[in-house]
């Protein structure tokens, strides 16, 4: 359902209390000890699986991601702040929705040596949409109908029709791979690279380790220092705290609320250090809107009157995050603020008063599909199911195993589920693919004329401003009688070793600003 | 005593074949299969591309024919290749199977010993406050999880002897010293409900042993107590004992998941969970099968080990082979 890599996340306040200098690429700018980098060292991260591809277009798993993060570059990425950046681009022009020129960065080296040209660049787009290699992220860029290259240092991307989510797709998805040697790899790339990064791939041990060594003729100086990053695979997440406590683990990605706690008690003792930033995933329950009572769109909203999100939250999640709608508030310039949702103040009469108008007086029993991996959200299940009860609603909680979940998700043979969704940092990508009628991510059969309408319109518009009222509009429908209850976003926490200086946490990828990280002894 | 193995070497053929069989179709017929999990619910793709998908993992063909397929290649000796990360299984088994078992060993070595002599002591000095410490330990061992053990004991380790502490996996011979440290704390963690379980088991036989009337005869021509106990009673009463440690060594080559996620052990437990949760169906299959293989043979060592410790049964088997 996620990719880390993608794992967009707003850098709220982040940059490290002890690491004064990492902000940025240009590390001399503060005075306090300890901060002119330092080459050399390795610096060990803990993940809880072990990658199961270096190729980027192939990626699904969460484990692949934050390690190709520092290997791969795309042409866009996103800054601390999560504005648009350029990555391999330098610079870029939208003459009109649909043609987008982009300006490439000079002497850009592969690892193998070779010299990035504007043909790879057309190359990495054209095998994006290789029926051959059916990436699962090629659908984002159907609608192109030229890739030309005027010159070595220019690219120019023409689509049939206008796209304002087409830049941050590029940024997800596109990465920039080396023409003559995809060619001369046949048997594909899920266990070699040769990219542009800061770290090419060395030893790889299966469900044990995989080793990332400095490249050496790297394009983004001053970094990389450390000489290696070793990814480690420590499946249990109370023993990868442990190694991080004893030292054998320096940085770590902690995604589960329950370990808030031990983490700042941790910090206090001058263990490591923390950092949190909120994900940019929204915890939800999804309805079937093709099934009674749920193809009522006043039950939907009833229900939404009926829960109380920040109760979900504080019990779910213990309180680590914010509560929101379908765009986490990482999304800062996109998310309409929580008071202007009507139902976000639980209303226990309103709800039974429209179940009653619905025609359902005294409620009625659905079942609530609950993703057994994920005990946040079955926990949001089992609170979502207590305060229906105070509407005479009766939710039955079906924990299911996660291949058995999306089986009946793809047959959408479900009253209703309860997860997580995001990731994007477009509302257009948010929307499109989950809320249009038909939309490839649209399990709930969701179909409203005027959602639709403005999903198009808010993808045709480019000017800022005119569509941020367009998704204004669409979020505060949602909350009416849309497909989903959101609930909330949760922390993103980041637990690293007092030894590390110069790391910033960046909300779009977990692992890349560790090129600009060293070890202080 | 020949033909008898031989006749349960033979036997191995079908008892796989079935089990090849059920794996199969148990991990073809649950739902959700591999293009599905590996998609999500967040990718967004065409039926076409879920079509190509399905046809590159070569599962668009149906059950019997892709049934055939493995089963072919395995005759050839081909294990095939795991479809999610692209390495041969026989690699990747390769590498699981000896931290499996090498966990396998200590435990059972760290365990049993122990757990026969407490036992035995148990049942000699029954009732004593030894026999009932012994079995409060017993008790413990096997009402405390081994997850929470070992959770426990990575934290206090963590915290107390940080130099301890290790989950960098290190083979024996590459590095004697480092794998004992990275094992210590998993051994101990599955030695202990091992202990108590084995224990349990020595006690219970030995008490019955002892109260036979053959055990009454040897204390009578006046052999030491000692004697009796060691010669007469235990090798009487190890029959029960081996047939638990053969059946813990039967599961524990299979994987102690619990334990290996725990400790990050990459072993065959999490090899195999991990391919299930994929749905990577020739690594599951062929996973599951050289663990069924394995237990056959170890049940047959059990078997066989019987004839040894005891010779009446030698000759039942003499006889039944006869037949």
């Amino acid at each position: 359902m996620n990719r880390r890599m993608v794992s967009a996340l707003l850098a709220v306040t982040l940059v490290f209390a002890v690491a004064v200098a990492g902000c940025g690429k240009n590390p001399s700018q503060s005075g306090t000890a300890g901060t002119t980098p330092v080459p050399g060292g390795t610096v060990t991260v803990a993940q809880g699986a072990d990658a199961l591809t270096m190729d980027p277009a192939l990626t699904t798993d969460e484990a692949s991601g934050p390690i190709q993060a520092l290997i791969y570059d795309s042409l866009l990425t996103y800054d601390d702040k999560l504005a648009l950046t350029g990555q391999l681009a330098t610079s870029w022009d939208v003459p009109d929705a649909r043609t987008f020129v982009f300006h490439l960065r000079q002497n850009v080296k592969f690892h193998n040596g070779d010299v990035m040209k504007a043909s790879d660049v057309k190359f990495s787009f054209n095998r994006m949409l290789d029926k051959k290699l059916a990436s699962p992220w090629a659908s984002f860029f159907e609608d192109i109908t030229s890739i030309e290259t005027p010159d070595d240092n220019t690219v120019k991307v023409t689509l049939a029709k206008p796209n304002a989510g087409f830049l941050a797709a590029v940024a997800a998805y596109i990465t920039v791979y080396d023409e003559a040697w995809v060619n001369a790899h046949p048997e594909g790339l899920q266990r070699i690279e040769n990219g542009t990064g800061p770290y090419a791939l060395g030893v790889w041990t299966p469900n044990t380790s995989v080793t990332l060594n400095k490249f050496k003729d790297y394009w983004g100086a001053p970094g990389p220092y450390l000489d290696s990053v070793v990814f480690k695979v420590i499946p249990d997440a109370a023993s990868r705290l442990a190694a991080l406590r004893t030292g054998e683990v320096q940085f770590l990605s902690v995604f589960e609320p329950e370990f808030a706690a031990q983490l700042s008690q941790m910090e206090t003792a001058g263990q490591i250090k923390t950092a949190k930033v909120l994900d940019l995933n929204y915890h939800m329950l999804g309805f079937n809107t093709k099934r009674k009572p749920f193809d009522n769109p006043l039950v939907r909203e009833a229900l939404q009157y009926a829960v109380d999100r920040k109760a979900i939250l504080d019990s779910a999640a213990l309180g680590q995050g914010a509560v929101c709608g379908i765009l986490s508030p990482a999304m800062a310039t996109w998310a309409t603020p929580n008071d202007q949702f009507p139902p976000y103040t639980r209303d226990v009469n309103k709800a039974k008063q429209l179940l009653t108008e619905a025609g359902y007086p005294n409620g009625f029993t659905f079942h609530i599909m609950a993703p057994s991996n994920f005990p946040t959200d079955v926990n949001s299940a089992l609170i979502i199911q207590e305060q229906l009860k105070e509407v005479g609603v009766t939710a039955v909680i079906d924990k299911t195993e996660w291949g058995d979940y999306v089986n009946n998700w793809v047959k959408k043979d479900f009253d209703t589920f309860v997860g997580y969704n995001g990731d994007w940092t477009d509302p257009d990508l948010a929307m499109y693919a989950a809320l249009h009628t038909g939309g490839s991510t649209n399990a709930f059969s969701y179909s409203d004329k005027n959602i639709d309408q403005l999903l198009e319109q808010g993808r045709n518009t480019a000017d800022p401003a005119a569509r941020k009222t367009i998704y204004d509009q669409i979020q505060k429908q949602l909350v009416k009688d849309g497909p989903m209850i959101y609930t909330f976003a949760i922390y993103h926490y980041y637990a690293v070793s007092p030894k590390l200086a110069g790391f910033a946490a960046n909300p779009w990828s977990t692992t890349r600003n560790l090129e600009l990280v060293w070890l202080t002894k | 005593m020949l033909r008898y193995t031989l006749r349960r070497l033979l036997w191995m053929i079908p008892t796989l074949i079935g089990i090849s069989i059920v794996t199969f179709l148990m991990i073809h017929l649950i739902p959700g299969d591999i293009v599905q999990v590996m998609l999500g619910t967040r990718t967004n793709v065409t039926p076409d591309q879920i079509a190509s998908l399905r046809q590159m993992y070569g599962i668009d063909k149906p059950l019997w024919a892709q049934y055939l397929i493995w089963a072919g290649q395995l005759l050839r000796g081909n294990v095939g290749f795991s479809l999610r990360t692209g390495l041969s299984i026989s690699q990747l088994i390769g590498q699981a199977l000896p931290v499996t078992a090498w966990l396998t060993v200590l435990a059972l070595m760290v365990s049993t010993l122990p757990a026969v002599a407490i036992g035995i002591l148990a049942a000699i000095r029954r009732d004593s406050p030894a026999d009932l410490a012994a079995r409060l330990f017993a008790m413990a061992g096997l009402a405390i999880p081994g997850f929470w053990l070992g959770t426990i004991l990575i934290l206090l380790v963590s915290l107390y002897a940080p130099t301890l502490s290790s989950f960098t996996y290190v083979g024996f011979f590459q590095n004697p010293l480092g794998n004992l440290r990275v094992m210590m704390l998993p051994t101990f963690a599955l030695a202990f409900a091992l202990l108590g379980n084995t224990m349990r088991q020595t006690r219970g036989a030995m008490l019955e042993v002892l109260q036979q009337q053959y055990i009454q005869t040897a204390r009578a021509k006046g052999l030491g107590e000692r004697l009796v106990v060691l010669r007469h009673a235990l090798r009487n009463a190890l029959i029960p004992v081996v047939t638990i440690v053969g059946l813990d060594l039967g599961y524990l080559l299979g994987g102690a998941v619990v334990i290996e996620n725990v400790f990050a052990l990459p072993g065959m437990g999490r090899l195999i969970v991990s391919a299930i949760n994929q749905r990577d169906y020739p690594l599951v299959q062929s996973g599951v099968l050289i663990m069924a293989l394995l237990f056959v043979i170890v049940n047959l060592v059990v078997d066989m080990s019987y004839a040894f410790i005891d010779p009446r049964i030698r000759f039942d088997m003499d006889r039944g082979s006869g037949q």
